[in-house]
This record gives structure tokens, C-alpha cells and sequence, in this order.
């Protein structure tokens, strides 16, 4: 994130947001979107999105390595709204109210968002197989 | 699934007999104190035994479980209840239901007078199976009933829950008699309390996906801090939620799959991008790509194997053989593998472990350990590194490793299954996970890894190569015995 900040690179999405455009993020990518995250100490995200990233707090090993159920509802998972991806994370955020996607790793956790056109999945689409293409094809045929 | 702990009594302490032998015990005190030491939450099923009353066949721990009982637990208690009279008295004390074992199985006159006076849901009725038969008064007899007649008889009565010890296992680290209870859900629809053999988190997890399993007893492994009930309680409570994996591997040699038995007799079996593509068709959760002839000079030819797997593939790609360093390890993520796997390098400097996961993660580390008769192989299986497997293995976890790959030398390339009792060994040791490798041969084989051994993925070459079996084959099979995969 700070990274971002140092280039700019915020500004830059969200005039690109305000400008039209739509936006996928994936994984950390997902995570930026937030308001807060707890990674790192307390940063804050580009808060396009609304709720905090924490991590696990659960008895599950972490990171959370591997695959996962998914339930989600709305147009970017059509036809894939109870699949299984492929996640690797350590942190992640909770009953996000722009949740569209609800996932259980010793806890619920958020597993995608949607606010306007700003969308985050937790998970790799490009990891996962038919599932994962299928949520990248209605991404594409969203916009 | 209740997870339930169980207290041997004698003397008010707890205490664990070795063989039924009084002259053994091991004391581990007051059982309040052992329960707060355990972090027993309230409304927790306790199973109590009270040995002195089994040897003499009058309850003495009444008050103990009077105590229990009061503090929220839900107490069932067995030892030599022989009347109705016996297990009224502990009903007084506020226990919830009574376990009664030779009874069970040998008195069917005083069964069934228990359950017309107490009802049946509040008699537990405990038997013990050795080599398929029921063993009574301290397993030194065969009772004169057959099993299939017993849980016919203990249906009848209404009985909703039985409690069953493979006493061939019990106390043993051999893990739980899954087969056993197998037989019994195809023999009758009453539930099973499992007893006996469980050691380690997996065991439980494992049991709680038997539909025909509504308990398990936990007595030593909680006892001994080998479980800690806290992370039981948290897997067994969502058993299904997370699908096993199953990894086809791809052992390569200058750019081709080629396909050895114990590393030796190669033979070449394919194109690695087409190998893999067929994979992910087939349902493979992931691919493993090692590059076993991985040397400075055939290093191009390796980057590009991966790069071009990795452009056509889209499940998670691991890639070993041959990793050295920081670089090497650099150059096969940026290549697209998401995890790289170190084998000989990190024995030699297990530093390297270290330096790979604070620069790219935890996650993207994974250790290869290949081991022979318990002992850490290095360079392909061609060297004795002088290292225990198991302890190798911990050590890994704790320097940052995300998953750890074992492949047990002895059995790979054999298909005569995979080595549980090392799976065992090492998964009740390291909280990360384990991909089982080497012996995989038949369908039972992954089944086995996984409910037995404790693994969370399992990896097979040449029996994918072969077309034994499709990766299809053992989703299905894995779904059918109650196994959740993707």
C-alpha cells in the first residue's frame, strides 16, 4: 500500500473508477480495496470498499493454503455460486457489508466483495480452474 | 461428532493403567484440576471411569462425579455396574448416563431391565472387539454372542449409541479401527462412541466424517498434551468444510516425464505441458513438477519446462529439484511456479528455509523430505543424510515452511500403499500440512493417507501416467467413503 501511495498509484484508480472503469482485485489486490488493514501494523487501504483485513483468528494453521467452498450470489459468480476455490492468505476481512461471497476457514471470512464496479476476490481465480475462469469470463462480460 | 474426554479414576485422581494393570498407574491428579488444565469448556461430555468399582463391583467415586456433574459436564460413568440398584446410585449423583460393558454383550436379562427402569438413551453400552469378536470380563473371554446378534438385540432395545474399542488398537499410536467401524455402519444404524487408538487431531477429524460416529473417546493422547483439545474442537466442528487435494507429479528430465521405480530404471512417458493439461481436465487440485536431474547445466531447460507448464495451467503449480538458493528459488516463481519445494539444499543449510520464506512467504515454501527406513534421503534418494525424518520435519515447520512434501523412498514406485505409520509419525508432530508420496497403487491407498495417515494431500506419478486410474476415479472413490474433495 505504501507503495501505491509513494507512486500515486491510488489516486490514479480511483480517478480511473470515477472515470468509468471497473476493477478486479485478487488476493492482496482484494485486500487493498479495504478501508484499514491490520497487516503490518494498522494502514490504511484505498477504501473502496467498506470493512477492515485481519488476520485469522481461528485454531487453523495459517496461512490458509489450498482449496475452499465458496457461497456467493450476484453477477460475478453466476453459474459458480457454490464452487470451490484456491486461496492463500493469511488475513482477510469479515462480514464486509459489500460481501458477495462467504467463505470458512475456522470462522466465516469474506471471500469476495462487489461495491459499483470495484470487485475483490480473496481467492486466485487463475488458480482455480474451471470455477476460477468462469468467475474471470463473467468479470469480463460484467463490464 | 462429541469429542469426549475420558478420566480413569482410582483413589478420587485421575490416573492411566497400563495392560488393566493397578500396580502401573500413572497419576495426573485431582480431576478438576485436570480438566482446567485440559480447558474442558462447559457442557463438554466426560466419560468417567471408576476403576476400583470395576475390580470391585461397587461404585466408590460417587462424589467425584456428584462434583462434575455440578460444574456443567455432562458425566457418563462406567465400572462394573452389575444391578439396577449399581446404576441408580449413580443417576443420584447426577451422572447422565451409565456405560455398562459385560452386561451388554452377556446379561441380556439385566440390559433390558436397565433400559425399561432408566430409559434407553441413558444406557451406553460399551463393547470390546478383538479380531471380530467380543471380549468380556477384562477381554479374557469370547462372548457367546456374535456381534451382527449383539447390536441386533441392543437395536431392539432402543438403544440410539454404542460405544465400541478395538482393543487390538487401544493405546497403541496405530490410530483409530476406521475399518472396523465401516463394518459396523454396514451392519447395523446404530451410533458409534470410537474408543481406542486416537492420537492426534487428524485421527479425530477422520472419525467425525463417519456418518455412523457420533463420539469419540480421547483419553491418553488429551492426557499426555498430544491433542490439544482447543484445535480438535475447531477441525472436528467443520470436518468436510476444506477438500483434501489430490497432486499428480511429474518427475522431469531434461524437458520429458520420465517414470523410475525407487529413482532408478527410467522411462520416458510423455510431454510435460500435455501431462499436466490432461490432469486439470481429469480434477487435479494441483501439479507437482520435479526436476530430477536438476544440475547448473540443464538449468534453462528447467525454467523452461515450468514456464511453459505454468502458461497453460490453471491450478497451483510446485516445482522442485535442484533449488540451491535465494535465486534459484526467485527464478522458478518468476518461471510460475506458486510454490517451490527444497530438498537437499536446506539439510545442508537449513537457513535457506528461513531466508526463502521471509522473502517470498511462507506459503510459497515447501520442504521435500524423502525418507528411508525413518532417515532423511538427500540427492534423489541417494544419500543418507544422518537425520531423523520426523525430527527434520518439525524442524522445517518451525523455520517456515508451508507445507511439507514426504515421500517414503521404500514404497515409491512399489504401489503396495503409503507408509501411514511415517505419515503418522510426522503429521502428529507439524500443525501444517503434509502431502503423502510414494506407494499409492490402488484406490484404498489414498483413502488411507489421508483418514489414516493424516495427510492433506496426496501425490502419485506413475500410477496417473499408467492410466491406472484417473484422478476422476479417486475423487469419486474419496467422495463415496466420506472424504470431502473439490
Amino acid at each position: 500500500m505504501r507503495w501505491l501511495l509513494e507512486h500515486r498509484i491510488d489516486a490514479a484508480i480511483r480517478d480511473a473508477i470515477n472515470g468509468g472503469a471497473s476493477l478486479l482485485g485478487i488476493c492482496v489486490g482484494h485486500q487493498l480495496l479495504f478501508d484499514v488493514s491490520h497487516e503490518m501494523g494498522t494502514t490504511p487501504g484505498l477504501g473502496l470498499v467498506r470493512g477492515e483485513v485481519q488476520k485469522f483468528s481461528g485454531r487453523l494453521p495459517v496461512p490458509q493454503i489450498g482449496w475452499n467452498r465458496v457461497r456467493a450470489r450476484g453477477p460475478l459468480f453466476e453459474g459458480v455460486e457454490d464452487g470451490v476455490f484456491y486461496f492463500v492468505n493469511s488475513y482477510a476481512a469479515s462480514a464486509a457489508p459489500n460481501e458477495i461471497a462467504r467463505a470458512d476457514y475456522g470462522g466465516p471470512f469474506t471471500a469476495a466483495v462487489q461495491n459499483g464496479r470495484v470487485f475483490g476476490v480473496q481467492f486466485h481465480p487463475e488458480k482455480s480452474s474451471d470455477a476460477g475462469l468462469q468467475v474471470l469470463r463473467n468479470y469480463i462480460a460484467w463490464k | 461428532m462429541e469429542v469426549i474426554p475420558s478420566l480413569d479414576l482410582l483413589a478420587g485422581r485421575v490416573v492411566r493403567l497400563t495392560h488393566g494393570d493397578f500396580s502401573t498407574a500413572k497419576v495426573y491428579g485431582d480431576p478438576e484440576a485436570v480438566l482446567a488444565s485440559l480447558e474442558v469448556p462447559r457442557g463438554t461430555r466426560l466419560h468417567v471411569v471408576d476403576l476400583e468399582a470395576s475390580r470391585s463391583g461397587r461404585p466408590v467415586e460417587l462424589r467425584i462425579v456428584e462434583r462434575l456433574a455440578k460444574r456443567e459436564l455432562v458425566v457418563q460413568v462406567g465400572g462394573g455396574i452389575r444391578s439396577v440398584l449399581d446404576a441408580r446410585r449413580w443417576f443420584d449423583c447426577g451422572a447422565e448416563r451409565i456405560v455398562v460393558g459385560t452386561v451388554a454383550a452377556d446379561s441380556p436379562l439385566l440390559l433390558t431391565s436397565l433400559v425399561d427402569t432408566f430409559g434407553p438413551e441413558r444406557i451406553v453400552p460399551a463393547v470390546d472387539i478383538r479380531n471380530g469378536e467380543i471380549r468380556v470380563e477384562g477381554w479374557q473371554r469370547a462372548a457367546t454372542a456374535t456381534i451382527e446378534d449383539v447390536f441386533a438385540r441392543l437395536d431392539a432395545l432402543g438403544i440410539p449409541e454404542v460405544l465400541v474399542t478395538d482393543i487390538s488398537h487401544d493405546g497403541a499410536l496405530r490410530g483409530p479401527s476406521f475399518g472396523l467401524y465401516r463394518e459396523l455402519a454396514k451392519m447395523s444404524r446404530i451410533r458409534l462412541i470410537a474408543s481406542g487408538g486416537v492420537s492426534t487431531v487428524s485421527d479425530i477429524v477422520s472419525l467425525a466424517r463417519h456418518r455412523n460416529i457420533s463420539g469419540c473417546v480421547i483419553g491418553k493422547a488429551l492426557l499426555e498434551h498430544r491433542i490439544d483439545l482447543g484445535d480438535a474442537l475447531a477441525r472436528v466442528a467443520m470436518p468436510n468444510a476444506i477438500p483434501e487435494r489430490i497432486i499428480p507429479c511429474l518427475d522431469v528430465r531434461d524437458g520429458r516425464v520420465v517414470k523410475g521405480v525407487n529413482f532408478v530404471n527410467i522411462r520416458d512417458a510423455g510431454d510435460p505441458v500435455e501431462c499436466a493439461k490432461r490432469y486439470e481436465d481429469e480434477g487435479a487440485d494441483e501439479i507437482v513438477i520435479l526436476d530430477i536431474s536438476a544440475t547448473d547445466a540443464n538449468r534453462q531447460t528447467a525454467l523452461d519446462t515450468v514456464r511453459r507448464v505454468a502458461d497453460s495451467l490453471f491450478i497451483p503449480l510446485t516445482v522442485g529439484g535442484g533449488i540451491r538458493t535465494v535465486e534459484d528459488f526467485r527464478a522458478m516463481l518468476r518461471a510460475g511456479a506458486d510454490r517451490v519445494a527444497i530438498n537437499t539444499a536446506a539439510l545442508r543449510n537449513p537457513q535457506l528455509i528461513a531466508d526463502c520464506a521471509a522473502e517470498f512467504g511462507v506459503q510459497a515454501v515447501v520442504l521435500s523430505c524423502d525418507a528411508k527406513d525413518g532417515r532423511v534421503m538427500v540427492r534423489s534418494g541417494k544419500e543418507d543424510a544422518s537425520m531423523d525424518a520426523v525430527e527434520w520435519c518439525r524442524r522445517a515447520e518451525e523455520l517456515g515452511v508451508g507445507e511439507i512434501l514426504l515421500t517414503s523412498v521404500n514404497r515409491d514406485g512399489t504401489g503396495s500403499g503409503f507408509d501411514i505409520e511415517l505419515l503418522r509419525a510426522v503429521t502428529s508432530v507439524v500443525k501444517i500440512g503434509v502431502i503423502a508420496s510414494g506407494g499409492a497403487g490402488k484406490l484404498e491407498d489414498f483413502r488411507d493417507a489421508i483418514e489414516r495417515g493424516g495427510a492433506r494431500a496426496v501425490l502419485a506419478a506413475s500410477l496417473f501416467h499408467d492410466r491406472v486410474l484417473t484422478v476422476g476415479d479417486v475423487k469419486r472413490y474419496l467422495l463415496n467413503e466420506g472424504i470431502p474433495v473439490r
